[in-house]
């Protein structure tokens, strides 16, 4: 083996991808070549360093929970479709199956994301906060112009007051990561939370879904706090208080209207 | 279900790493890794025990990444050879001076370096190196991965490896000459 020949395995000889007769041969190059020696070392040298200096990421814990809550999700509605399949070749009438699925519904009570436990730590940890806003105003605009250039999607401020509830402000705050626009409103001296964030990647459950006006809803109850969760031109928007849940749900048609008539998309 | 956590999710370090590296985005490869199990989850009746689960994990990743990128319209940072040639050219040699290695990069290297350095390499390169040298893959398990013959992962894993070398040089050399402290 030649030189030329030898440079043009180096790496595959180091990876231990040739074969025997081929890397005999390269050793006993290598053993008399100072500068393919040298380039050998130099070649596994980056290789170790690749190797071990490489920072590692450590997995955030909202991701493996993120997995988890998907995979179980995909199991039982694997198992759900393997059950009907099952219930139908042995030919248990429609009726029947219709009946069960509906029981199964009605007992099963579906599982919030990870994502309304993170929205509902965040709505708590604000509202034990004495000034939790970055900005304060009671004026839309001041509040939406704000956002410009802080995130990188247009943050449509709604205005509630009409249900006596009043804008307080808005913060940065962030969701596994993610950047989210933060609205702080308040009814007496309770706090009404609005979460906006890219909903790129969020899985919602197929149940717990309510419709107002044109709108679909997720909602949810955790912790004592009401939830309202949904998607909308590219954007999850969450409303998050220990008011009823009427209450949200008008707070979450408005956002959806508003959202709905704006000329730019969200995203 | 408890199988496919026991064969798969004991890889989510590995994969999450290698995720984060070829998207160069945390956010992006949180997203990317979800999607990745759960059609892994899907999938697993086609996973064959004998094989290396994690290769098998990273095939499905990078299906669903180039997909992606394709999907949203996004500029594959894949090389044509002239280009390649220009960017080789473009970076001083440092092949030619003969140096003790063992006083070379691995004692100036910062890491923040060897990110950056790796994170600007094109990604057509960055994944087989990342594959072979980090994720310690065999030729043939890359090539399955990437779906590209062997031939293919050798000639970009010697272009990477030497296109990455060449670069952090250039870096020591850069701060040698402005003699600061690293």
């Amino acid at each position: 083996m030649i030189c030329q020949e030898l440079r043009a395995c180096l790496g595959a000889h180091l990876d231990g991808e040739l074969d025997v007769e081929r890397s005999l041969a390269a050793d006993e190059h290598l053993a008399f070549c100072m500068e393919c020696k040298w380039a050998y070392a130099k070649e596994r040298e980056l290789r170790t360093l690749l190797r071990t200096r490489l920072p590692r990421e450590p997995v955030p814990d909202a991701l493996r929970e993120r997995i988890r809550w998907g995979l179980r999700r995909a199991d039982r509605e694997e198992r759900w479709g393997a059950a009907a399949r099952r219930a139908l070749a042995w030919s248990v009438p429609a009726a029947a199956l219709v009946l069960l699925a509906l029981g199964i519904g009605f007992w099963e009570k579906s599982v919030p994301p990870p994502v309304v436990s993170e929205l509902v730590a965040k709505h708590m940890m604000y509202s034990r906060l004495d000034a939790p806003a970055e900005v304060v105003s009671a004026n839309q605009e001041a509040v939406s112009g704000w956002f410009k250039g802080r995130v990188r999607f247009e943050v449509i401020v709604p205005d509630f007051s009409p249900s006596g509830i009043r804008l307080v402000g808005g913060r940065l705050s962030d969701l596994s990561d993610r950047p989210v626009a933060y609205l702080l409103y308040e009814k007496g001296r309770s706090l009404v939370s609005l979460f906006a964030f890219p909903s790129q990647g969020l899985a919602l459950p197929d149940r717990g879904w309510v419709r107002v006006g044109d709108g679909r809803f997720y909602v949810t109850e955790v912790k004592g706090a009401e939830v309202v969760l949904w998607t909308q031109r590219g954007l999850a928007y969450a409303l998050v208080s220990s008011l009823d849940r009427q209450a949200l749900l008008e707070c979450a048609d408005t956002v959806w209207r508003l959202v709905a008539s704006s000329r730019a998309p969200g995203a | 279900m408890s199988e496919f956590e026991g064969q798969a999710l004991v890889h989510l370090d590995r994969v999450f790493q290698f995720a984060v590296r070829l998207t160069g985005n945390r956010t992006e490869a949180e997203d990317l890794v979800q999607e990745t199990y759960l059609r892994a989850f899907r999938h697993f009746d086609q996973f064959d025990p004998g094989t290396n689960c994690r290769a098998w994990l990273f095939a499905i990743l990078h299906n669903t990444f180039v997909n992606q990128v394709k999907r949203q319209g996004r500029e594959v940072p894949g090389l044509d050879e002239g280009e390649l040639e220009r960017l080789e050219v473009e970076m001083p040699d440092g092949a030619n001076a003969v140096e003790n290695p063992e006083e070379q990069l691995l004692k100036r290297i910062v890491d923040a370096d060897l990110v950056a350095v790796l994170d600007g390499l094109p990604v057509i390169f960055r994944k087989v190196v990342l594959l072979a040298d980090v994720e310690e893959c065999s030729y043939k398990e890359i090539a399955r991965i990437c779906g590209v013959p062997i031939g293919t992962v050798m000639s970009r894993l010697s272009r990477g490896r030497r296109l990455i070398r060449r670069t952090l040089e250039a870096l020591t050399r850069e701060r040698q000459k402005l003699g600061s402290p690293r």
